[in-house]
């Protein structure tokens, strides 16, 4: 399901944000659920990056974040 | 998923990364909140309140040597397999001061090394376990087995008990007319002389189910009388029955006799209480608060009974050999370990940990904090708890101990803690010849806080430990002058003598400042040895080698930014938040996916590194292993902790809301925010938070704080109040709600406040 965030943000935040995101070149993670975390910000760079870092790590196996089996043997070392 | 199944010793760090959003329902594929909940729950607690790293399930009784679980009460290392010098040499003459004895299917085990009295013992290789009964007995006979050849087994001559201050069992039967059963042993001193105690008098949990007992459990040998610094000879266990009664054991089985080091941690226990005050505080579930609360006080009691925080300070040389020595340079140049020393007692497990040590009570300090708020909701939602808490003593044998904190006591003590980090450290030497920490933690000679001492030369271990003093300045320890003294050394405005990294180099890893800044080779704990030892061969140093010697990991970034926000401003925190931006669009520019993303950034920057330095055939030892990440199911250790174990990465997004929109949670069903914009950001906002049943965004600009309510969950409410505040301006300004200019906001040290109704509502300052 996906959120209109159009409904709630003031225009010129939506084209600020828009813009932002129109600008960057960094690849970004596309699915988002409606609900989840989500950063806006007139930087779009910037919300581009707190978005994909949250995603990535939120949906840890989706992405592939890492390989681990939470409480196997190891330690930090 | 990993998220929310997360084991205990990093649950405060999962939880700040989790319940301040929308982690609930299906927001993130499964219901985190949820797994959070049964995980705090379902943990276990021993009966001196500490809570266990993962639940004390019982293991395979044919994993391999050194493949176990660890330890759920403690952590996975030092590990009983680390007295040998090869972990698949058990049993045999190679081992060093320790052993166990499975009963496996390893052949040193074989039946006729054991020998039983009054009834029957027996190893099947082919189950990997012992099986034991006794129907033959008559009144008040006993029935035992034990094992007479350990002298044959380790240089030692035995098990030396320095090494095995727990005994560790897993076994099942079915009895009648039970009194207790018995470890026992023989002595190198004592000779023939056979000493026993009852496993319930030292066990960390009891448990008299006789008639039907299975239990994987912990005997606090370094209690029991002829055990502690005794050479063990030979170790078994006896039956005993109730006087005057004839003794039954039935389908006895036995995994292991585990000889084992007391890995316990303070750790757990206040991470356990903090993943509980972060679900409450976001959550507003108070029945979950009314059903946890009894545990969360018997967990407090662990930290300040157990571990004598009461007294001031927390202190876990109560825990065998949690101590601060580490290895030592001998005179041939060689580095000595011990295991028996410097057991690690945190996330940094490398890292020995002192009797009192920083770490340590920057949580407990925050525990005390979080547990008189939780007292505090309990008091505003009118909800009273009957249920007693009470505690073992920390002596077996001691009256035991019941709760009776208030809200005041707690602040009370939170106080006098903070007050006593807060000292100057003061190394004095005892009558032992050994030294204690009279003081604090703070080092007026580096202008930050040191970790603790070195019990046994005196020495102040400050290596320059980053993100220790950034935790502290973030639980609000440290006076302004000490606060600003850390922040100028870590923002590189001022150099410590003596230290490896200074100035920019401390953010070498871009992403986080690193841990340390001193190399602390020389005052790692024994257990880095075998992770370091490649690297200090090769290059005199294990400095940028190591995620807790020089490197970095990213969770920590969350209280760099947070602590600059606070310390040095939010423009500060936003520039380095914009290098941190920089860093993951070099990361996301070299292409890695999946399991690779950041490793192939890395693995460029190790091959360049390479190609300059080997292309004259000159190999830069401070360059080798730099850049490894570690990995501890692939590549192992390293000095980048971004992905794989590290789920805890997370906790970095939570510095956005906490450093510029100041959120906090101020008791029962009460949030607030602090408008604290860097001047740069126009706008920003934070979609998809969570507060009780609400999902909702919070908006802010430099003059502007909305709070935009989404949906309320099925069956849910808006109830509450939300704290609005924003920095006074030195200039005429009007305070709008909704538009509406108001009078209704009070002015109190420099921040104007002003409490509504949480739900849609803007405030403006202009």
């Amino acid at each position: 399901m996906k959120k209109l965030y159009k409904k709630i943000i003031p225009l010129t935040l939506a084209i600020a944000t828009l813009m932002g995101t129109a600008c960057s070149k960094k690849a970004k993670i596309e699915v988002y659920d409606g609900y989840e975390l989500h950063y806006q910000a007139t930087d779009g760079d910037l919300a581009n990056f707190l978005n994909n870092f949250a995603h990535r790590n939120l949906r840890y196996d989706d992405y592939s974040a890492g390989k681990f089996a939470v409480g196997r043997r190891y330690g930090l070392c | 998923m990993p998220w929310g199944d997360g084991t205990g010793f990093a649950k405060n760090w999962e939880t700040m990364g989790l319940a301040w959003h929308n982690s609930s329902g299906t927001a993130l594929g499964e219901d985190k909140m949820a797994k959070i909940y049964n995980h705090l729950v379902s943990i276990d607690q021993d009966e001196l309140g500490m809570i266990y790293n993962s639940h004390n399930i019982r293991e395979n009784s044919f994993l391999e040597i050194a493949e176990g679980a660890g330890v759920p009460q403690g952590w996975s290392f030092p590990s009983y397999w680390e007295s040998t010098d090869d972990p698949t040499q058990f049993g045999k003459l190679r081992s060093l001061g320790s052993t166990s004895f499975e009963f496996n299917n390893l052949k040193d085990w074989q039946s006729e090394k054991w020998v039983a009295e009054g009834g029957k013992f027996e190893i099947d290789e082919n189950t990997g376990y012992a099986y034991f009964s006794t129907d033959t007995l008559g009144v008040d006979d006993t029935f035992r087995f034990y094992r007479t050849d350990i002298e044959e087994l380790i240089r030692a001559g035995g098990v030396m008990s320095e090494y095995s201050p727990f005994v560790e069992l897993a076994l099942d039967f079915k009895g009648n007319n039970l009194e207790d059963y018995y470890l026992i042993w023989k002595t190198k001193e004592g000779g023939d002389e056979w000493f026993s105690v009852a496993h319930n008098f030292v066990a960390t949990t009891s448990n008299e189910a006789f008639s039907n007992y299975t239990d994987r459990c912990y005997l606090e040998m370094y209690f029991a009388e002829n055990w502690d610094k005794q050479v063990i000879t030979s170790i078994g266990l006896e039956f005993r029955p109730k006087e005057d009664e004839i003794l039954n054991i039935r389908s006895g089985q036995i995994d292991y006799i585990r000889c084992q080091y007391d890995t316990r941690q303070s750790n757990p226990t206040y991470q356990w209480i903090l993943s509980l005050y972060n679900y409450v505080r976001y959550t507003n579930d108070i029945e979950a608060l009314k059903r946890l609360m009894p545990k969360a006080r018997k967990a407090l009691l662990f930290l300040t009974h157990a571990l004598e925080g009461e007294k001031g300070l927390l202190d876990i040389s109560y825990l065998y050999g949690h101590n601060g020595i580490g290895m030592y340079k001998k005179e041939n140049g060689r580095y000595n370990f011990d295991t028996i020393n410097g057991v690690g007692n945190g996330y940094w497990d490398l890292t020995v940990s002192s009797e009192k040590c920083l770490e340590a009570n920057i949580y407990f300090y925050q525990a005390l904090c979080a547990m008189a708020d939780l007292e505090q909701r309990l008091i505003d939602a009118k909800v009273e708890i009957s249920e007693k808490s009470i505690v073992r003593n920390r002596m077996p044998g001691g009256e035991n101990v019941e709760y009776k904190f208030t809200v005041k006591s707690l602040n009370n003590l939170a106080s006098i803690v903070k007050l006593n980090m807060q000292k100057e450290i003061k190394p004095v030497q005892n009558e032992d010849g050994g030294y204690d920490n009279l003081g604090g933690f703070w080092n007026s000679t580096t202008g930050r806080f040191a970790s603790g001492i070195n019990e046994e030369t005196g020495a102040i271990a400050d290596y320059g430990y980053v993100y220790w003093n950034l935790e502290a300045i973030c639980a609000g320890i440290g006076t302004d002058e000490q606060q600003l003294s850390i922040m100028q050394w870590i923002d590189g405005q001022r150099t410590v003598a003596g230290d490896t990294s200074t100035g920019d180099d401390i953010y070498f890893y871009e992403f986080a400042p690193r841990f340390n800044t001193k190399d602390a080779y020389e005052n790692l704990s024994p257990f880095a040895y075998a992770t370091c030892n490649p690297f200090v061969e090769d290059c005199g140093t294990s400095f940028s080698k190591q995620v807790q010697n020089g490197g970095a990991v990213i969770a920590w970034t969350y209280y760099d930014i947070v602590a600059r926000a606070k310390v040095l401003g939010a423009d500060n925190a936003y520039a380095r938040l914009q290098k941190i931006q920089t860093w993951y669009e070099k990361v996301q520019a070299a292409g890695g996916e999946g399991y690779e993303f950041y490793s192939a950034y890395y693995d460029t920057l190790a091959e360049e590194t390479n190609k300059k330095t080997w292309g004259i055939f000159i190999k830069d030892k401070t360059a080798y292993g730099r850049y490894d990440l570690q990995q501890a199911e692939t590549t192992g250790a390293g000095a980048i902790g971004l992905d794989a174990e590290f789920i805890e990465s997370i906790t970095f997004i939570k510095a956005i809301p906490d450093a510029f929109l100041g959120m906090e949670t101020i008791g029962h069903n009460a949030i607030s925010f602090k408008n604290n914009m860097p001047t740069e950001l126009s706008l920003l906002q934070l979609n998809n938070l969570k507060f009780g049943d609400c999902v909702y965004n919070v908006r802010a600009s430099a003059n502007l704080l909305q709070i935009i309510v989404e949906k309320i969950e099925e069956n849910g409410s808006i109830d509450g109040k939300v704290t609005i505040k924003f920095a006074e301006p030195s200039t005429d300004y009007k305070v709008y709600i909704n538009e509406v200019e108001t009078t209704d906001y009070v002015v109190e040290n420099g921040e104007i406040s002003v409490t509504v109704d949480f739900g849609n509502v803007c405030i403006k300052v202009k």
